[in-house]
């Protein structure tokens, strides 16, 4: 078995490792060789609004697979921390974090780069590059849409301590996937430094060859998403009309660095969208926290297909044989509201499944919550009771996990284009009904019988319950009920 | 078998000897326990199996115990009644009570007696047949 490192890099790269997480999370499957997912986020921006409900939703995770003890299914799929995997959890910092830019926290970018230390000659050369803003950034922030302040300060990572445990707990047969934006600031200038540093042998790191050898795909977000003008325009730092330009220009620079001879990458995606939303203006911090957008969960989907492709790929003297290019294509081109049914074939296959299960059991919870009396003389109910106590797996880990799920699927309900997998409202007499575009079918002879309600649910998690193996960890025993329960649900509404 | 329910309903009764005889004569002690028997196992075997209902109350099990008693009353009493031996005497005032009443204290104790079989099926049914109710009395 092997592991995926996936780099996510800026806001763009945390919101596609949440993504991401929720697949796992609900059971999509990894190429079969895969069964480690070591999650990196680099981000400048420490306090990020986006990147820290990704770090919450990845301890979560980590701690709700735990008790994931079954082949497959939900939540079956390992993450880990770089401290994990070297045992060195004292000497790495911050979880899943790579980037100890210390030089550039709570400092201006002309501070940083020592200006003032500089001759008057290298001081013109400075200003050819770098404006008097650039020169006056607070880099606490994040670069803020300028890659050119970026690819200086990100060229630090490589000699982080989180860099040298990545080196050195790297195998032979695992591979790496980078995700970012191309019209930001940290993600355009992190990917094209970080990809050079990978594919780059350093005899003083050990393990740098087989890294260097490795296979590498990356996804570059184009343009998705416009920031609104602030009523301040004074205080505007982000300006989006700026993006598309962005963009062309760092793929210009993609075709000759990164492609072309020096064929870098094994794999090469590229998600882009009519931009038609606007976001609010902020400089980051707590305050960015954009909605989730369908472009991430379909950049998530990238990732996923990377690793099924990874036995085609090849990697020969630090460089990548071929390199494919991909995009992400849907089956009902012109819509803007989309749902399971409009994506293409091979993705439907991939999801409706298990992102059905998952939404289905919190779905189902959250009717539990408020009717708990209805439940309570459940057999699986009163096998599992503690499993809802204060120190319990689901009160503990699920619930939350649950809301950052549901708060997850309404964002890209909300956003355009508007993802629309599930329905909004449904009660519990018509909770089977709660895929869009999908309808429990009805019974032929049985015409008193309502085949959407939830108690038909709660049977086949009795049924379950009957049948299966009861353990002392009820932790384990709730995710194995549910993971069986859900998937015979689902299964008998999709088919 | 009529014997050992009719010393068990005797044990019971407010006796009176000559309509005790007749019940006896025509085996009907031994129909009234096959019915105190067979009328909670169908009645609680319905309750768990096919209905098997949800949510999961412990109202729903007495409503079901209510209907099997209520059965199990109207059915003794109809056997009782229509019995040809027990005809000659209905309508006699032959001790101090009547036909009917001793019917009717017939009906009532075959109805306490089905408690144990209700109980006892209720345990059976519940651990073997039912999904929802597997814990529903106990």
């Amino acid at each position: 078995m092997s592991k995926l490192y996936v780099f996510g890099i800026g806001g763009t790269g945390a919101r596609v490792m949440k993504s991401l997480t929720f697949m796992l999370a609900s059971g999509v499957k990894l190429s079969n060789d895969i069964d480690t997912v070591v999650p990196i986020l680099i981000d400048p921006d420490f306090g990020n609004g986006d990147l820290t409900r990704t770090k919450q939703l990845l301890d979560l995770y980590m701690k709700i697979n735990k008790k994931a003890q079954y082949e497959e299914g939900l939540f079956t799929t390992k993450i880990k921390t770089l401290s994990e995997l070297s045992n060195s959890a004292g000497s790495i910092g911050d979880k899943f974090k790579m980037l100890d830019v210390s030089g550039a926290q709570n400092e201006k970018f002309r501070e940083f780069i020592g200006y003032s230390s500089l001759s008057s000659e290298n001081k013109a050369l400075i200003n050819l590059f770098f404006s008097e803003n650039n020169l006056n950034a607070d880099m606490t922030v994040g670069f803020k849409g300028n890659p050119n302040i970026g690819s200086i300060v990100l060229n630090q990572f490589k000699n982080s301590k989180e860099y040298k445990v990545f080196l050195n707990s790297f195998e032979p047969d695992d591979s790496i996937f980078i995700v970012s934006s191309i019209f930001g600031g940290t993600g355009a200038a992190g990917f094209p430094l970080l990809l050079r540093n990978l594919r780059k042998i350093d005899p003083n790191l050990s393990n740098s060859k087989n890294v260097a050898n490795s296979k590498i795909g990356a996804l570059s977000m184009m343009p998705y998403f416009k920031i609104n003008t602030p009523t301040d325009i004074a205080n505007q730092t982000i300006d989006s009309s700026s993006f598309m330009g962005k963009a062309k220009a760092a793929l210009s620079f993609y075709s000759n660095s990164i492609f072309g001879n020096n064929n870098q990458l094994n794999s090469f995606y590229t998600l882009g969208e009519d931009v038609a939303n606007f976001y609010e203006h902020n400089d980051g911090q707590a305050a960015q926290k954009n909605d989730a957008h369908f472009l991430e969960f379909a950049a998530a989907l990238a990732i996923v297909d990377f690793t099924w492709d990874l036995q085609n790929l090849e990697t020969k003297d630090e460089k990548a044989v071929q390199t494919s290019f991909k995009e992400f294509g849907i089956q009902a081109a012109l819509k803007r509201r989309l749902s399971f049914k409009t994506l293409g074939g091979k993705s439907k296959k991939q999801v409706l499944t298990p992102m059905s299960k998952l939404y289905l059991m919190f779905l189902f919870h959250k009717h539990l919550h408020q009717n708990k009396k209805d439940f309570e003389k459940s057999p699986w109910h009163i096998h599992l009771e503690e499993v809802y106590s204060n120190d319990g797996l689901y009160d503990q880990y699920l619930k939350d996990f649950g809301e950052h799920f549901l708060s997850w699927i309404q964002e890209m309900k909300k956003n355009d284009i508007a993802f629309n997998p599930f329905k909004s409202e449904v009660s519990y007499p018509k909770l089977l009904n709660f895929i869009e575009d999908y309808e429990v079918k009805k019974p032929g002879l049985k015409f008193w019988d309502n085949p959407a309600d939830g108690d038909k649910f709660n049977k086949i998690l009795n049924s379950e319950y009957k049948t299966s193996q009861k353990t002392d960890d009820k932790g384990s025993d709730f995710l194995k009920l549910f993971d069986r329960a859900t998937e015979i649900q689902v299964n008998s509404i999709t088919k | 078998m009529n014997d050992w329910f009719a010393n068990r309903f005797e044990d019971f009764l407010i006796y009176d000897q000559q309509f005790s005889d007749y019940v006896h004569k025509a085996h009907d002690y031994q129909m009234l326990g096959i019915f105190l028997i067979i009328i909670p196992i169908l009645v609680f075997f319905v309750f768990y199996k096919p209905i098997d209902p949800q949510p999961v109350k412990l109202w729903k099990w007495f409503v079901t115990f209510l209907i099997s008693a209520v059965l199990l009353f109207l059915t003794a009493y109809y056997w009782l009644y229509s019995n040809s031996m027990y005809n000659p005497i209905q309508n006699e005032q032959m001790s101090d009570m009547s036909a009917v009443s001793f019917t009717l204290q017939l009906s009532f104790w075959a109805v306490v007696f089905s408690i144990i079989p209700a109980l006892l099926f209720s345990w059976i049914w519940s651990r073997t047949v039912s999904i929802n109710n597997a814990k529903n009395p106990f």
